[in-house]
């Protein structure tokens, strides 16, 4: 008799091994497999499966495998499904016979221990009575590995009630699979194949039965003594953690690796680094939004504007704002001198374009309701917004010069395209405000507004700004307008532009933007176009504020994100 | 007549309430009650197992007993019905698909203009229908059906509206923010108009409740109506009741202060007409569950014989008294003589918290103590990641319970694009991920060059010849996916990466042939094993996790496998995003030996340890702010809307507002999240270290526990 020992990284590792072995050999009617415990029953089970290797089973391996999983999990307290799961996965049964069964099996292991055996008869004739006349198919087709095959006709067997009574009875502990699987493999050994391996052979079965080591040694040996050719094989580690082979394995000497499966079993995936290269952006035309996008995260904007491979969802919110901003824009193509409109028409006529807009774009809301809703908020935030326009024009007369305009400028050979939602023109000075429609969250007060574009995290204002400078215009103020909140009044956050800074007031809707802060971004989004033109970087890094996260449709892709945003509010 | 009374069994946490149920079972046995028909219930589940444990230190034969959830119970009663119990999690998208339908084209159809859509919370349908499942979920716990619901919110309704408050009442004016006083400037017709959208919002919610009845009724069981079936079930047959009745001889309830309505009802059904075949531990001052249906009152008015316990053995006095001091917000103090067992950490990084506290704990390993009497308590997981990663870094093994997504981190997200890559490789999100990690790690350039079009062919050197064939443009919805599989531009891309690229297109053919002919998770398996995971992740600690990560996703599948007939891998894909984002995931990794424990407040309950470490203690994280639903619901005012959905003036309803002053659900809420903190802190053995990081508050939105327990223990304190 030849004896080897082998290890392999894991558990799977070692029953993937194990099967190409087999499959290797061809002969599989002269092979036994033998799991020392249910798990590695399971494995093997599954390696030969996944191998093409015919196996064949019988009752009490798996029965043996259920019980100790149910009682597992019984232990840990976890839900009767997870038994009737592997009722079904055991036995094959359909969903009431395998559940009714697993619920008897678990009353029979709370509460009476006192008959197992009996119990244990009567399941398996109501097994046999619940799969009916397919009943031999059905376990051929989940009956997982070889052992006992003689069981289902001979179930009086002493060797059957061993087997039950190890893995079910026990003293006052629950008795060891090991114990179980050997002494029925003493029963077996008669039958034994001339070649034989045994898996799973780890320590940590064994620490309760430490003391019972010599007793199942010499078990072990007696079978063994009845194959021609054995291998031992234990896995290094379990679910990540180091197992040291048992202590029945000591007289064998050192095991060696099992070769990684190939062939037939899948050659493992290819390891080793690729060559980073330096990446640049895939046209060289920039936006305000893609200088935003970059500076807030970069590995948003590779994802975006390099890859490009993704299809961003739209959200009810973004939804929202296309259908103002498109309503907003027809108004203004008709009413551009609100001064010299009747002001019920003028209510009017918006009330109709935000009507129309919402019919325009009531496929990409979620639900009719949802569109419904949007409506009447925008229709609410459309009154106010004519409550503004109205006492706007009054103010200072003014009129609408373009709306949804598209610009382009070259900033040093940095071409820039975008569009102007709005540009009024003052009719007694001619100087122009850039008016960019808002139906998100903004700055609270113009000096916050001030600061992000003297920070250089606003790009699109001041890019506005620059390209009505270039074609001439006279660019007496910017202003973001507010059309989220339909309860409060519009008012715009609006920034004069002046050659000097001044120090605004705090919560004050107006303020100044001087022309050094507009300079500032200008070489801001120069340098970031070169930044990106160059070509310079072969990683591009995320964010480390995770906010910038909490919208990003590439969270799945991004294996670098940062720990999600804690929700700071409990309902 | 006291021997017809039930027995209840209070004191305080650590006073051995749990351990005079324990006894009082063994004995029952020693005196004859066969132990299967002796059973202890309780109504949250993370200590099972911890319970029979202790119980095997009375009696050896400790399996032998029923220890049991409240679910475990139901589910037994049910267990003839042919029913289908589903995850609070796909309850929950269950009725998100439902509750849409109704309302867009069932009874609910706003169309129809019976009822006006413009509700309290419905702009956002999602959200909506979240916190409709929500309530509904209490609800059902408190035995209160569709049509008792409705009856008392017109009830509410008719009692607020048609007298109302006094909304101009000095006390309530102070009492509310300045932003929300708006909303008490209402006249008769502006309250007319709040109560009409109340009822409508009434009426919406209460054809949502019967639409969810109808269809969990007769389709799947949401595992958290287990109890109310149950309790339907066992009233509604009278041989299932006996039989019940008759199997269960005594019956033993642990932290019956938990329970809901429905529970209460349940053991009432059992125990019958003989009470004193009923023993309940009992201390309603620590209640925790009070926010999703607990109503400890219930067993007050039990007719029960009291058995107090006094002894605090278990917690030392010094924590035992700082929990005391806390939970009650003792004014005067007696800190003691010794403050060992004590520690208050404070700095302004979470980094810096989180490395504090691994350090601490592998000095304790180091020191000698056993991994799993370590434990490290959070208001909740969703913010465990900077905790984990710390001590995965010194390579401590770690067990994590909670309310979590068990689908989290990077290694089951790789994972999980693994099996997308095997299922659907135009899913492009997840296989750029899959290509960038191990074992594929592709450079952002490889990545850049297979997403771009491909590059057209050269143009030809001589005139004459015939013009190269454009490459034909693939939109970019294909693109990665038809370069990766197709190979139209290997050319490209380094050697290196070319290999790999052959290997999964290998790959992807065994797959594909694989798919059909095996089970769903033992497809997954392959996947798994053939790339390679779980890829060496620098200690063992890590690595452990990284495999545990992998188990529980095998698991996930084969779950779902068997409650899902017939389903693709793509179905349990887009059920894994679900569940990712559910507020109802929860996560058990198995109690492993050698592994610290890492816990949401709610899984440490009934568990305690030698060193606790209670962290991220501060207002927004423990206890968070208190942010009601879009509505809230009470037996008295009935339903309670918090937006003033289609007003013109104010944001809120004035019955919210006169609500929020009237009942102060947010220091109903602080207080209960107190005791959730004092809880915790009982949870230690031999030493107490509560933690924060960043800048601590004035305590104004919310209290700031970790200034408190400064200002309560000030000897404690560290930073």
């Amino acid at each position: 008799m030849s004896i080897e020992l082998r290890c392999a990284a894991d558990a799977v590792h070692e029953a993937a091994a194990i099967a190409h072995a087999v499959r290797t050999r061809g002969d599989f009617a002269s092979v036994a497999l033998i799991g020392a415990h249910p798990e590695a029953v399971l494995r093997l089970a599954s390696a030969c499966a996944d191998a093409a290797i015919p196996v064949r089973g019988g009752w009490s391996n798996a029965l043996v495998a259920f019980i100790e999983s149910a009682r597992k999990w019984i232990a840990r307290g976890e839900r009767v499904d997870a038994q009737r799961l592997v009722t079904s996965r055991f036995f094959g049964l359909d969903v009431p016979s395998g559940r009714a069964v697993a619920v008897a099996i678990e009353r029979d292991l709370q509460a009476d221990l006192s008959a197992p055996v009996a119990t244990a008869l009567a399941q398996l004739d109501h097994l046999r009575a619940s799969a009916g006349a397919s009943h031999p198919e059905t376990l051929k087709e989940v009956g997982r590995i070889l052992r006992f095959e003689h069981v289902l006709d001979e179930h009086e067997r002493a060797t059957f009630e061993a087997l039950y009574l190890q893995a079910v009875q026990g003293n006052d502990q629950p008795a060891g699979s090991t114990s179980g699987v050997l002494i029925a493999l003493l029963g077996e050994a008669q039958t034994a194949r001339p070649r034989t391996i045994v898996s799973g052979l780890c320590a940590r079965d064994f620490p309760r039965f430490l003391r019972e080591v010599s007793g199942e040694r010499a078990l072990l040996e007696e079978v063994l003594a009845h194959a021609h050719e054995v291998i031992l094989s234990y896995p290094q580690t379990r679910e990540g953690r180091s197992t040291a082979p048992s202590p029945l394995l000591e007289p064998y000497g050192s095991a060696r690796a099992w070769p990684q499966p190939s062939g037939a079993a899948f050659a493992a995936a290819p390891r080793g680094a690729i060559a980073a290269l330096p990446v640049g952006a895939r046209r060289l035309q920039f936006s305000a939004s893609q200088l935003k996008t970059y500076d807030e995260c970069r590995r948003k904007w590779y994802y975006r504007y390099v890859c490009s491979a993704v299809e961003e969802e739209s959200s009810s919110a973004a939804t929202y704002g296309k259908a103002v901003h498109f309503a907003l824009e027809r108004f203004h193509g008709e009413v551009r001198r609100p001064h010299e409109m009747d002001e019920v028409a003028l209510r009017n006529r918006l009330e109709g374009e935000i009507n129309e807009a919402f019919k325009r774009y009531a496929n990409e809301f979620g639900s009719a309701i949802e569109t419904e809703l949007a409506r009447r908020r925008a229709l609410r935030t459309a009154h106010k917004y004519a409550d503004w326009l109205i006492a706007r024009a009054r103010r200072r007369p003014f009129e609408v010069v373009a709306c949804e305009q598209e610009v382009r400028l070259e900033l040093e050979g940095f071409p820039f395209v975008g569009y102007i939602d709005r540009l009024d023109r003052d009719l007694e000075s001619g100087n122009v405000t850039v008016i960019d429609y808002k139906t998100g969250v903004i700055a609270g007060d113009a000096r916050s507004f001030s600061e992000d574009i003297a920070n250089g995290h606003d790009f699109q204002l001041p890019f506005y700004y620059w390209a009505q400078r270039a074609a001439g215009e006279r660019v007496a103020s910017l202003a973001l307008v507010p059309l989220k909140d339909e309860l409060s009044p519009v008012e715009p956050l609006e920034l004069e532009v002046a050659p000097l800074a001044s120090q605004g007031q705090a919560r004050s809707k107006t303020g100044v933007i001087p022309i050094a802060a507009l300079e500032r971004a200008r070489t801001r989004m120069i340098e970031l176009c070169k930044t990106i033109g160059s070509a310079q970087s072969a990683h591009f890094a995320p964010a480390q504020d995770a906010e910038a996260c909490r919208y990003c449709s590439y969270l799945a892709a991004c294996r670098e994100r940062p720990d999600p945003v804690e929700s700071r509010w409990a309902r | 007549m006291g021997a017809l009374k039930a027995t209840r069994i209070s004191g305080r946490s650590g006073s051995g309430k749990t351990h005079a149920l324990l006894a009082d079972m063994q004995a029952a046995a020693l005196a004859g009650t066969p132990r299967g028909a002796i059973a202890l219930v309780i109504p949250i589940g993370p200590s099972l197992a911890e319970l029979r444990e202790r119980l095997r230190a009375l009696d050896a034969r400790a399996d032998e007993y029923r220890i049991l959830t409240f679910g475990d119970l139901a589910f037994d009663i049910l267990a003839a019905l042919p029913v289908r119990v589903v995850d609070d999690v796909e309850a929950a998208g269950i009725f998100a698909t439902v509750a849409q339908a109704a309302l867009e084209f069932g009874p609910l159809d706003a169309s129809t203009g019976e009822l006006d859509p413009e509700v309290s919370g419905l702009r956002s349908p999602e959200r909506f229908t979240a916190a409709a499942f929500a309530l509904i979920g209490k609800l059902r716990a408190a035995c209160i059906d569709p049509d008792e619901f409705e009856r008392i919110c017109m009830r509410g309704a008719t009692t607020f509206y048609s007298n109302p408050p006094n909304f101009a009442d000095i006390d309530l004016l102070l009492a509310t923010k300045d932003a929300h006083r708006g909303s008490l400037s209402v006249d008769a017709t502006e309250l007319e108009r709040q109560r009409q959208r109340e009822i409508d919002l009434a009426k919406i919610l209460g054809g949502l409740y019967r639409t969810y009845m109808q269809h969990f009724g007769t389709s799947a069981l949401p595992q958290r109506d287990l109890v109310p079936a149950a309790l339907a079930q066992v009233r509604a047959d009278t041989g299932l009741r006996a039989k019940m009745r008759s199997a269960i001889e005594r019956l033993y309830i642990d932290d019956a202060q938990e329970c809901t309505v429905a529970e209460f009802a349940l053991t009432r059904e059992l125990i019958a007409e003989n009470p004193s075949r009923l023993w309940f531990a009992f201390d309603d001052r620590l209640t925790i569950g009070a926010f999703s249906g607990a109503r400890p009152r219930q067993w007050l008015e039990l007719d029960a014989q009291e058995r107090t316990l006094e002894d605090h053995s278990r917690v030392p006095a010094e924590i035992a008294r700082l929990a005391l001091d806390f939970a009650t917000k003792a004014a005067t103090l007696d800190p003691g003589e010794d403050s060992s067992a004590v520690t208050i950490y404070h700095t302004m990084e979470k980094a810096g918290e989180a490395a504090y506290i691994a350090d601490r704990v592998a000095a304790l390993i180091a020191a000698g103590a056993v991994p799993e009497s370590i434990a490290i308590v959070l208001r909740t997981l969703q913010t465990y990641a900077p905790y984990e990663r710390a001590l995965l870094d010194r390579d401590v093994p770690l067990d994590v319970e909670g309310d979590v997504s068990p689908l989290r981190g990077v290694a089951a997200l790789d994972a999980l694009a693994a099996l997308w890559v095997a299922t659907d490789p135009f899913r492009h999100e997840w296989l750029l991920r899959f290509l960038q990690a191990p074992p594929f790690g592709f450079s952002d350039s490889a990545l850049a060059i297979l997403s771009s079009p491909a590059p057209s062919a050269q143009a030809s050197l001589f005139e004459g010849d015939p013009a190269p064939a454009a490459a034909p443009r693939i939109d970019r919805s294909i693109r990665l996916g038809t370069h990766v599989f197709g190979g139209d531009v290997d050319d490209f891309i380094p050697p290196e990466a070319q290999v790999k690229l052959e290997w999964l297109r290998a790959a992807a053919r065994e797959w594909h042939a694989l798919r059909e002919r095996v089970s769903l998770s033992r497809f997954a398996e392959r996947v798994i094993r053939d790339v390679g995971f779980p890829v060496a992740a620098g200690n063992a600690a890590r690595t452990g996790a990284d495999a545990r990560a992998l188990a529980r996703l095998l698991e996930r599948i084969e779950q779902y496998e068997w409650t899902h007939p017939g389903a693709r891998l793509d179905d349990f894909l887009t059920h894994a995003q679900s569940l990712a984002n559910s507020e109802h995931a929860h996560t058990s990794d198995d109690r492993g030996a050698d592994c610290v424990q890492l816990l949401s407040v709610a899984a440490a309950r009934g568990r305690t340890f030698d060193h606790v470490f209670i962290a991220n203690v501060h207002a927004g994280a423990f206890p968070r702010y208190y942010t009601p639903d879009a509505f809230l619901f009470s037996p008295s005012l009935g339903i309670i809307a918090k937006d003033n959905a289609g007003g013109m003036h104010a944001a809120r309803t004035a019955k919210f507002t006169y609500y929020d002053f009237r009942y102060k659900p947010s220091a109903a809420y602080y207080e209960h999240e107190r005791r959730m903190c004092a809880l915790a802190m009982l949870r230690a053995r031999k030493s107490l270290t509560i933690s924060a990081c960043e800048r601590l508050t004035r305590g104004i939105g919310a209290p700031e526990f970790l200034n408190e327990l400064r200002t309560l223990r000030p000897a404690c304190a560290r930073s």
